[in-house]
């Protein structure tokens, strides 16, 4: 098998590349023991197995963020046959700063000078021959959007790991001044005369021990200290005459050599014209970052691609629900006929809503990743966080985590997943922990019910004031934790860059999106189904199907009088609804119907008519049809935002039969309380465990631990906001 | 004079970067050192952080951070 390795500066094109050489057999998964995203492909190619891995995105080599150790580490320790560094072509000046880093690695190399397109059309010239003999590497135009250079690239790879099998160093002298240059050989000499230096060597190249040592690069030295190395006095002593010499610390001189060196290759192979790689980016900038118009525009961005998002994905969700549990239901339904009562309560009411309750997110997961990477890959989204870092940092987190909360307020699942886009752990983890109070729209239907049943004409105002709410508890949970050791960034300042506008090619966009969808599809149908599952047979069991009596009413019953204090625990059935409720939100309004006694007009199942399976297949596919044209006009729908943030009206709520309103306003009927307890019931509906997908979401990105966390956090909030809710409600009543 | 005394527009030379700890060895990594042409694109609306052009890169640093920054040599761009 030949490993090629990608590195490169971040928004350089890697993935991009990659797609074009591997076609679509590329997979998404995570480091291990980190959350960064790593992303390989494998294909055969002439009779040999090619492995292509893409390292993060990185700016430099040192032992700082997890990216770069990624990096560093991969190519040190995993022996790639070959490194392929993609560089910017148009921005040459600063990414070749990574390629001498890359090279004082010393492993075969090779270069893909990127975004060749752009580079002719802002008429750059470079002597590749020239350029190639003073970098010491090949290097190969390319252009992952244009399909140029990618088939050269490959072969140019396949033949440097060919030429340097079992070749572990390829020469590199990093051209340095005279007094640096002294001190090095120094250091140089003394390794080759050390002993305990030879296991070292084995390892790493000569250039990369002396100028690490140098650099008293912690990480380095920290691997040093495994062979038995440790403080060596000479090179303290270069250390301190260097940057006695300099004036500057260690790193700095080389990073200034580095760059020094880029210049002279640069000067003599490369000819830039007047126009600037920046003036249409700068132009875009003058409206997108503009002082007055800037904020604006974003808001009213991220509003459009939260309706597009949630009403494009609605009528394709609605059509999947009715897929499953109409015409796979309806047939399964069929088949279970006859076997015993619990193994089709199993198969219908478990199994299938269960993988129902699974697949209907899928839509809303495509449309969120697919709109998501559009404003990656255009180079907008580093735009947020420069927009809203200010009022971020208040809560100890930079502008970045602001995308997360905006989402959550559609569903908290990609809200858990857009913390990708935060590069820093720490941060992620406290953006995780309040995305779930942004209001998600699951929530709706709940407040809806419970807003009829006792608020009448208020339910608007109602409903705004818990959104209101769960935004002040995220900022409160911010400004509580944004201390705490566990979230706390190490003071690690923002530097963002802005990178030039690209438009993104939708083959890259739709990839994205499908890969990072599949993902989530593959979790779901494990982990949540299996949890689904047990809802379902606490439900059912153990008086096969008496709701009323099963373990859930049981559990309710008991954990009532815990919940006394938030003044809805007087009745079992609000307190047990909430155990669903974390399986989905919606769920609430369908089990208050199941447990309330509510006097319906039976008889439905009797007026139905009798249908084929073609019948059946055919009006699936009719309403498939009339779903993807509402998406459409869901997704070309601004107007329809706003929506996303009124009551839900009277007509959803009927569907459930306004039956439900009546069992529910029952609940606490002639309670002069009763509208207080609904109001902190809803408030702990807003506040507790989104749902099990959430939480799966949490446990793919953070582990296990945090989420264990999370779940106690957003059990122990909602009790204490509920209970202050009502006991001071009490006070005014 | 200091990097957060330019004024949107202008360009100046880096003269050297102050105690920033970790920061300075990113913003090594990112192109900019002493030497260099740095130039304030604009504040963000909040007016903070602001927006430079360097090397031929638009980065976003805070106004605390540019603080540490030396610069000389200012010139009026627009």
């Amino acid at each position: 098998m030949i490993k090629i390795a990608f590195a490169g500066n971040p928004n350089v094109g890697k993935s991009a590349l990659i797609n074009e050489i591997a076609g679509s057999s590329l997979k998404v998964g995570n480091w291990p023991g980190v959350t960064v995203e790593k992303k390989e492909a494998q294909f055969e190619h002439k009779g040999q197995t090619i492995k292509l891995v893409d390292l993060p995105g990185v700016y430099s080599l040192s032992p700082y963020t997890l990216e770069e150790k990624i990096t560093r580490d991969y190519i040190i320790n995993e022996n790639p046959d070959v490194v392929i560094n993609v560089v910017d072509s148009t921005n040459l000046d600063r990414n070749l700063y990574l390629t001498m880093l890359l090279k004082e690695l010393g492993k075969p190399m090779l270069m893909a000078l990127n975004f060749v397109d752009e580079f002719e059309k802002l008429n750059y010239k470079l002597e590749l021959k020239h350029f190639e003999e003073h970098m010491g590497m090949q290097a190969v135009p390319t252009s992952a959007l244009k399909n140029r250079g990618i088939k050269e690239l490959l072969e140019k790879a396949l033949l440097v790991a060919e030429e340097h099998k079992g070749q572990v160093h390829s020469k590199y002298e990093l051209r340095v001044d005279k007094f640096l240059e002294s001190e090095m050989k120094k250091v140089k000499e003394f390794i080759k005369n050390s002993d305990e230096f030879i296991p070292v060597m084995k390892k790493y190249s000569m250039d990369f021990i002396t100028i690490k040592l140098l650099e008293a690069d912690k990480h380095f030295l920290g691997k040093l200290k495994g062979y038995g190395i440790n403080k060596i006095d000479l090179v303290e002593e270069s250390i301190a005459r260097i940057e006695d010499k300099f004036d500057e610390d260690v790193e700095t001189v080389f990073a200034e050599s580095r760059y020094g060196a880029v210049k002279g290759i640069l000067l003599h192979t490369l000819k830039t014209s007047m126009k600037s790689r920046l003036d249409f980016t700068d132009k875009v900038d003058k409206i997108l970052l503009n002082r007055v118009l800037g904020l604006p525009i974003f808001l009213i961005l991220i509003a459009g691609l939260m309706g597009t998002v949630f009403n494009g994905a609605a009528p394709l969700q609605d059509w999947l629900d009715g897929f499953i549990n109409g015409f796979i239901g309806k047939y399964a339904g069929i088949l279970v006929e006859g076997t015993p009562d619990w193994l089709s309560s199993f198969v219908l009411d478990g199994l299938i809503a269960g993988v129902g309750g699974v697949l209907v997110f899928v839509p809303l997961m495509l449309f969120l990743y697919f709109f998501l990477a559009i404003l990656e890959e255009s180079g907008y989204m580093s735009r947020v966080a420069f927009l809203m870092d200010k009022v971020m940092r208040t809560m100890g987190l930079n502008g970045k985590a602001f995308v997360p909360m905006v989402l959550g307020f559609g569903c908290t699942v990609p809200a858990i997943y857009a913390t990708r886009t935060l590069e820093d752990e720490k941060s992620r983890r406290l953006t995780a922990l309040m995305a779930p109070f942004m209001s998600c729209g699951a929530r709706l239907p709940v407040y809806g019910l419970f807003t009829a049943a006792f608020f009448g004409k208020s339910a608007g105002m109602i409903v705004m004031s818990l959104y209101f709410l769960g935004i002040f508890v995220a900022m409160l949970v911010g400004l509580t934790f944004r201390k705490h050791e566990y979230f706390k960034t190490d003071d690690r300042a923002l530097l963002i860059e802005l990178p030039p506008y690209r438009i993104p090619s939708i083959k890259m966009i739709t990839r994205s999106a499908f890969t990072r969808t599949g993902s989530y599809l593959k979790k779901a149908t494990t982990v949540i189904m299996g949890v689904l599952i047990i809802l379902w047979a606490l439900t059912y069991f153990p008086n096969h199907g008496d709701t009323e009596n099963s373990y859930m009413a049981k559990f309710g019953k008991a954990v009532a009088p815990i919940m006394k204090p938030t003044g809805f625990g007087d009745r079992w059935e609000a307190v047990a609804a909430v155990v669903p409720s974390i399986a989905a939100k919606e769920v609430v309004v369908g089990f208050m119907a199941q447990v309330l006694p509510l006097k319906e007009e039976g008889g439905q199942d009797e007026n139905e008519e009798v249908t084929t399976v073609g019948e059946d297949l055919t009006e699936q596919v009719r309403s498939l049809g009339v779903a993807l044209k509402d998406s459409f006009l869901g997704i070309i729908d601004v107007s329809a935002i706003a929506g996303l943030f009124e009551a839900p009206d009277a007509d959803a709520i009927e569907e459930q039969g306004t039956g439900v309103v009546q069992a529910v306003s029952n609940l606490w009927a002639g309670d002069k309380e009763g509208p207080l307890k609904a109001y902190s019931f809803m408030v702990f509906i807003l506040l507790v465990v989104p749902c099990v997908v959430t939480l799966a979401a949490i446990k793919q990105e953070f582990g296990h631990k945090f989420m264990w966390f999370v779940t106690g956090f957003l059990v122990l909030v909602p009790y204490v906001v509920s209970t202050l809710i009502y006991q001071i409600g009490r006070l005014f009543i | 004079m200091k990097l957060t005394e330019l004024n949107r527009g202008e360009k100046a030379v880096i003269v050297k970067i102050g105690k920033l700890g970790e920061l300075k060895k990113r913003l090594t990594d990112m192109g900019i050192t002493s030497g260099e042409v740095i130039k304030l694109e604009r504040d963000a609306p909040l007016g903070d952080p602001q927006q430079f052009l360097i090397k031929g890169t638009g980065i976003a640093i805070r106004k605390e951070d540019a603080n540490h920054i030396e610069i000389k040599d200012v010139v009026e761009t627009k």
